[in-house]
């Protein structure tokens, strides 16, 4: 309980200490603030609608992969910390949880879903009519130039 | 009112006030620390008497965190329009508070011996002192990512992002270092750690490759160049923090030199034996003298790291985004999870500890030699000849025809 307790001196004390900073300086600096000074900083151009838009859906693999990761981790600490009391049973109850972890991350690393590149040959996106950007990007570009100059 | 709660009190609010202080002047020593390897001087001017003092010595810029912070107290603080303002303001908190809290568990000075009951120097001695320092360190992320969005400005966003998938990447295999040292030693108990170390050998000797990785991924979680892309200035402006101003600023920048420290400790605690000097370790339990001795040992240690940290910042460029990701996923995860199950053998066999010098030794040869012969075939693009685009030239015309 005590413990429990320190901790939340200390949150209370790097609460404190943060709002008390901004408590300070709110009382003793000028506010002078006109538009031009508030405008959003982009490079100095004007902005364009807002930030709030469609990101990359790279960032939501990697925080899935993450998930995944962690919450198996979380799992396992407990085991740790038993581990050299009894070996044997944890052993045999830790393999099939690290292996399942270990297969699956050779899975994502065969579907290359940990490539931050993407290839392209792996692609379903079709580009304009009638164009294959899979099946272009597994050829040669010499290849294609020859055969475009042998059609020619 | 126990001895113990008394003890962790006043060991919180000196800590907590000498970290403080010395987030001040770490940021005057990574200035000074910059000027010295590009070969310049550094801020000299300020000194200590602010032209009131009759102190005539420059006392070699001492007076400029002082300055600093007078100076981020009256700069003005505007919010642009269109910020979520909630979380504008809670952003830098999130960042600052969680930085903090991880000091409440390290056992900054061993025992103390108190009539015949012996004390913890340390703000909370918890059981789960290990895991806890993880948890919390991994909150910091929220305040990062929320000082993005709250923006409203597309390079915080972008910068928001990037520091998301950095953090949430290296943080895996920190948890995997931290869960092996927990393996060889059979506790998460911050105390009992250090004591391991302090009867045996330090950790960094019998796992150095571990030591080296847990060293990488403190750097990534505290957006520490070579892995600061969530700021970098040439690419992202400011990043995270472009649209922050005055204590709001200034409360980001505390929040990552707090964080180095709290990484500098965490690392010291796992791997450099916390208050274990090879002279100091007989004496476990000790009178005030020895505890603050022990002390001093611990903050010299994180001294040095800190002082490492600052050095590897103005040394190495900064990386790439996709070579971020690689090193994380495809460099550090498989490496740290060979290790784990190396460590995992040994305690099985009930092998000494130095079976694990081995094993790192031989994990290492193996990362090095077979990196290079992994197949990148996937990984690769070619140019695809979009017909119209500037790779894919216009049919030439027959001039017969």
């Amino acid at each position: 309980m005590n413990q429990l307790l320190s901790i939340a001196i200390f949150v209370g004390f790097g609460v404190g200490f943060v709002f008390f900073n901004l408590l300070v300086g709110r009382l003793v600096r000028p506010s002078l603030s006109n538009a031009e000074k508030e405008a959003i900083y982009e490079c100095g151009e004007p902005t364009i609608g807002t930030s709030w838009v469609q990101f990359d859906l790279r960032f939501y693999i990697v925080a899935l992969f993450y998930l995944i990761f962690d919450v198996e981790l979380a799992l396992i600490y407990p085991w740790a910390i038993v581990y050299r009391e009894i070996p044997g049973e944890a052993l045999v109850l830790g393999t099939p949880f690290l292996g399942i972890i270990i297969i699956g991350y050779a899975y994502e690393w065969y579907s290359g879903s940990l490539d931050w590149v993407r290839s392209t040959i792996n692609t379903s996106y079709k580009g304009t009519a009638g164009i294959d950007m899979a099946s272009l990007a597994r050829r040669d570009p010499e290849v294609l130039e020859e055969q475009a100059a042998g059609q020619a | 009112m126990s001895a113990q709660f008394i003890t962790s009190v006043v060991t919180l609010v000196v800590i907590a006030k000498l970290i403080m202080v010395s987030c001040a002047y770490l940021i005057l020593l990574e200035r000074k620390v910059a000027a010295w390897t590009q070969d310049r001087i550094g801020p000299n001017r300020v000194g200590l008497s602010f032209g009131v003092l009759p102190i005539r010595h420059h006392c070699w810029g001492a007076g400029q965190p002082l300055a600093d912070g007078i100076k981020l107290f009256l700069k003005e603080d505007y919010t642009p329009p269109g910020v979520d303002r909630g979380l504008f303001l809670l952003a830098p908190v999130i960042v600052v508070v969680p930085a903090m809290l991880g000091w409440a568990v390290i056992p900054w000075g061993g025992y103390l011996g108190w009539g015949d009951s012996v004390l913890h120097v340390t703000a909370a001695p918890i059981h789960i002192g290990v895991i806890y320092m993880l948890a919390i360190g991994s909150l910091a992320v929220y305040g990062v990512v929320l000082g993005g969005y709250a923006s409203n400005n597309k390079y915080s966003f972008l910068g928001g992002l990037r520091a998301t998938a950095q953090m949430l990447s290296y943080e895996i295999p920190q948890g995997l270092c931290v869960l092996t040292v927990i393996l060889m030693h059979g506790s998460a108990r911050a105390d009992m750690l250090v004591n391991f170390q302090a009867n045996a050998v330090w950790n960094a000797v019998y796992q150095p490759v571990l030591a080296v990785i847990f060293f990488t991924c403190i750097l990534a979680e505290c957006n520490r160049a070579p892995f600061d892309l969530a700021e970098a200035e040439q690419e992202l402006v400011g990043g995270y923090h472009t649209e922050y101003s005055s204590m709001k600023w200034a409360l980001f920048f505390m929040g990552e030199y707090m964080h180095m420290i709290t990484g500098a400790a965490f690392f010291t605690l796992l791997f450099l034996g916390g208050w274990d000097l090879p002279l100091l370790s007989e004496p476990l339990v000790g009178g005030i003298a020895l505890v603050l001795l022990k002390t001093g040992v611990f903050i010299g240690k994180v001294a040095l790291l800190l002082f490492l940290m600052i050095w590897i910042r103005w040394t190495l460029p900064r990386f790439r985004f996709d070579q971020l990701m690689r090193l994380a996923w495809r460099g550090l995860i498989p490496i740290t999870l060979l290790v784990m199950l190396m460590t995992g053998v040994m305690v099985f066999l009930q092998q000494p500890a130095w079976v694990a010098l081995v094993g790192n030794g031989l994990i290492a040869l193996l990362a090095v030699w077979l990196g290079p012969r992994i197949p990148q075939g996937a990984a690769i693009n070619r140019r695809v000849p979009l017909p119209g685009s500037r790779f894919c030239p216009p049919k030439p015309v027959n001039p017969t025809s």
